[in-house]
């Protein structure tokens, strides 16, 4: 079976966005619970919860990495 | 910028320490430090406990501030006069003492009748959804209700009840739910009447509320009870108003509610300035007071006490560790709004860079080069403007900081439109005529990788920068080892960057050896510098170089969307309907653009940038003094 340049690309970002998304789930839910309980880390945790958006991005650019080059 | 502090220690009598704490209350500038764990401080001076007038002045505060609170016009025509702190009570316990019989009937009466307007209110609201379910449902003769009222916590339990009260009545008992809000559910239990015995021994054991009219109602209908409610409901409101009338014209007869104000923000000072004692240090006979004072102010300050206590306290600057100074900015204006988001972050500690002037040209530079579109800089613009100069939402302060961040963000974005060619997309940009001056982001198949090699070679300056920064700081202050890593960082990074172009065929081929050769020096250096975590450092850095990829990310992202937005209302085939639906996309996009690009901006800040030489871990400074400084 033939793997299309598209169905890489999809498969990569599909992959990484999962990774992200969980990541981010467990960030969000624990960010919640010390938002409750200390507001004042509110700033902080919106930036952790950012940061396993790398995964996504990176994903992204090689897929679009793969789309460009074959 | 962090401005510069000095230790000050004060020392004196004890009996002038009133007035020296009076002149530091004024001055609003000395951060007030506990008196040292260790050495002479410990071993001779105690901590001062508050002041024994504390308990009873704070008494009188609450007591003075609900009076206040209940008067319109209580606000103090001039401050109140008093010598010391017994003469100020003395005028308190004679505002509580006169007033307090008058007022406090007044306010108490005002209180029962809020309070029984509240209760009316809520009888009224569950009485009719009792009583319109009480007509739908028909209740036959023989059969009775009574209404209720159900904890939401226990909601879950109403089928388990309904199950029960079949159980126990044969099938001659139900509960319906009338309705159901955040605190309660209202239901209403419907059953022959020869089993009202059990129904009430069940609803008992299962702690649920009857709904229970007040006593002076209890022996009406509820179309009786409503009525009678809403009549008293309307005296209620005009005995209020005759009320407050009278609260009104008794604060406009005389002086008192205006003194009785400034008698009460002379409380409130002194109070705070009562927290302080718990931080000086004291014999039987003497006091010690050390605090940080921002240098500029320290002679100031010294002058202040020796005008208002004729050099009878003694004034002296010492040494003292850095690490535990206070920190205060002194940015210029265009940086300001920065310090919050640094705040969000860590403070700088004291004698660290301050990077607010760096995230002032940074971050709105990411930013305009994620979003990079004319059109929607000018929307971002015009709502950031509209924020900064109209809005004033109290408790929303945050607003009014972020407004300025985004006015520069959308002068970037607005700049990078123009670099790109955007306006609303690339359609826009064409239909005004508008190229792109660096390379047009539209065209994903061209396009793609020239902005992936500018954004990492953006990275690759901004980290640099950032290295270059820590290595100046480190040479500064003698950190030799900091420094020689730090030298090796960028060396091997310049070296391995050489290594790429000359790969590239834009240098000759001959200059290879000699790249490489840079960067194992710069390996070697880092090592030296760091130790084997220093040399390992490098991978960190790949990593932070290679995570600036998500500005070309992030940003086709966006040009994507708004390609859509322009097609789709371009497949729309009538003008008005493809503005409408493309500005709805649009606009979506912008929303995201608002947040998304300026979460990873912020990010390639906290942690690309200032990981090469950012110290956290400062002090706020809070100095002892009138809050409204």
């Amino acid at each position: 079976m033939e793997i299309t340049p598209g169905a890489a690309a999809g498969f990569t970002v599909a992959m990484c966005a999962f990774a992200t998304a969980y990541a981010q789930a467990k960030i969000g839910a624990a960010a919640a619970g010390a938002t409750a309980e200390k507001p004042e880390v509110a700033g902080k945790v919106l930036v952790l919860e950012a940061l396993p958006e790398t995964i996504i991005i990176l994903g992204f650019v090689v897929a679009a990495m793969i789309i460009v080059m074959t | 910028m962090i401005s510069d502090m000095s230790k000050l220690v004060i020392f004196g009598p004890r009996k002038y320490l009133k007035e020296t704490v009076d002149v530091l209350y004024e001055s609003g500038k000395m951060q007030v430090e506990e008196p040292a764990e260790a050495g002479v401080e410990k071993a001779v001076l105690k901590k001062l406990d508050l002041p024994e007038w504390n308990d009873e002045a704070s008494q009188l505060y609450t007591k003075i501030n609900s009076i206040c609170a209940n008067f319109p016009h209580c606000e103090p025509s001039k401050p109140a006069k008093y010598s010391g702190t017994e003469e100020l009570l003395g005028q308190a316990r004679k505002i509580d003492e006169e007033y307090e019989s008058e007022v406090r009937g007044l306010v108490v009466k005002k209180n029962e009748l809020e309070m029984e307007k509240q209760s009316m209110l809520k009888y009224e609201k569950i009485i009719r959804k009792i009583q319109a379910a009480e007509t739908k449902l028909k209740i036959a003769k023989g059969f009775s209700t009574i209404p209720l009222i159900i904890n939401k916590m226990h909601a879950l339990e109403i089928e388990e009840i309904q199950k029960s009260l079949a159980d126990s009545t044969r099938g001659q008992a139900s509960i319906t739910v009338v309705s159901s809000d955040e605190d309660a559910v209202t239901a209403i239990v419907v059953f022959n009447q020869k089993y009202f015995d059990q129904v009430y021994e069940l609803l008992r054991e299962r702690k649920v509320i009857e709904v229970n009219l007040p006593r002076e109602l209890s022996r009406q209908t509820f179309g009786e009870a409503l009525k009678n409610m809403e009549e008293r409901s309307s005296a209620i409101g005009e005995e209020l108003k005759l009320l407050e009338e009278r609260m009104k014209k008794r604060s406009e007869k005389s002086e008192w509610p205006q003194v009785a104000a400034g008698v009460r923000n002379a409380l409130k000072e002194e109070l705070e300035k009562a927290k302080i004692y718990p931080k000086i240090g004291a014999t039987q006979y003497t006091f010690l007071v050390n605090g940080w004072v921002p240098s500029s102010e320290a002679k100031k300050l010294e002058k202040r006490l020796a005008e208002k206590l004729g050099g009878k306290v003694s004034v002296r600057e010492v040494e003292s560790e850095e690490e535990n100074a206070p920190v205060q900015y002194d940015n210029p204006f265009y940086a300001k709004p920065f310090e919050y988001l640094l705040g969000i972050f860590s403070l700088p500690k004291y004698g660290a860079i301050d990077p607010s002037i760096y995230m002032a040209f940074f971050l709105p530079m990411i930013f305009g080069m994620i979003v990079g579109d004319i059109g929607y800089g000018l929307v971002i613009l015009a709502l950031a403007l509209y924020v900064h100069f109209k809005v004033r939402i109290e408790g929303q302060q945050w607003l009014n900081v972020f407004a300025p961040i985004f006015i520069l963000c959308s002068l970037s974005t607005i700049f990078w439109g123009f670099m790109f060619g955007e306006f609303f997309g690339e359609e826009g940009a064409k239909m005004l005529g508008l190229h792109a001056f660096l390379f047009a982001r539209g065209d994903l198949k061209e396009g793609m990788i020239p902005l992936l090699i500018f954004a990492v070679s953006f990275g690759v300056l901004h980290v640099l920068f950032g290295s270059a920064i820590g290595f100046k700081h480190s040479i500064e202050h003698k950190h030799t080892g900091h420094a020689i890593e730090r030298g090796g960082t960028i060396l091997a990074v310049l070296a391995a960057v050489g290594c790429a172009v000359t790969y590239g065929g834009y240098v000759p081929g001959m200059l290879m050896l000699p790249f490489m050769l840079l960067v194992g020096l710069g390996l070697v250096m880092m090592f030296v510098g760091g130790g084997i975590a220093g040399a390992l450092e490098i991978f960190g850095v790949v990593g932070n170089i290679v995570s600036y990829a998500r500005i070309m990310a992030i940003g086709l992202s966006s040009v994507i969307l708004a390609m859509m937005a322009n097609k789709l209302g371009g497949m729309t085939g009538n003008i008005f309907l493809a503005i409408i639906v493309a500005g709805l996309i649009h606009t979506l996009n912008i929303v995201i653009c608002m947040f998304s690009p300026f979460i990873h901006a912020l990010r390639l800040q906290y942690v690309e940038f200032f990981n090469r030489f950012y110290e956290g871990g400062g002090k706020d400074y809070s100095p002892f003094g009138k809050k409204t400084r």
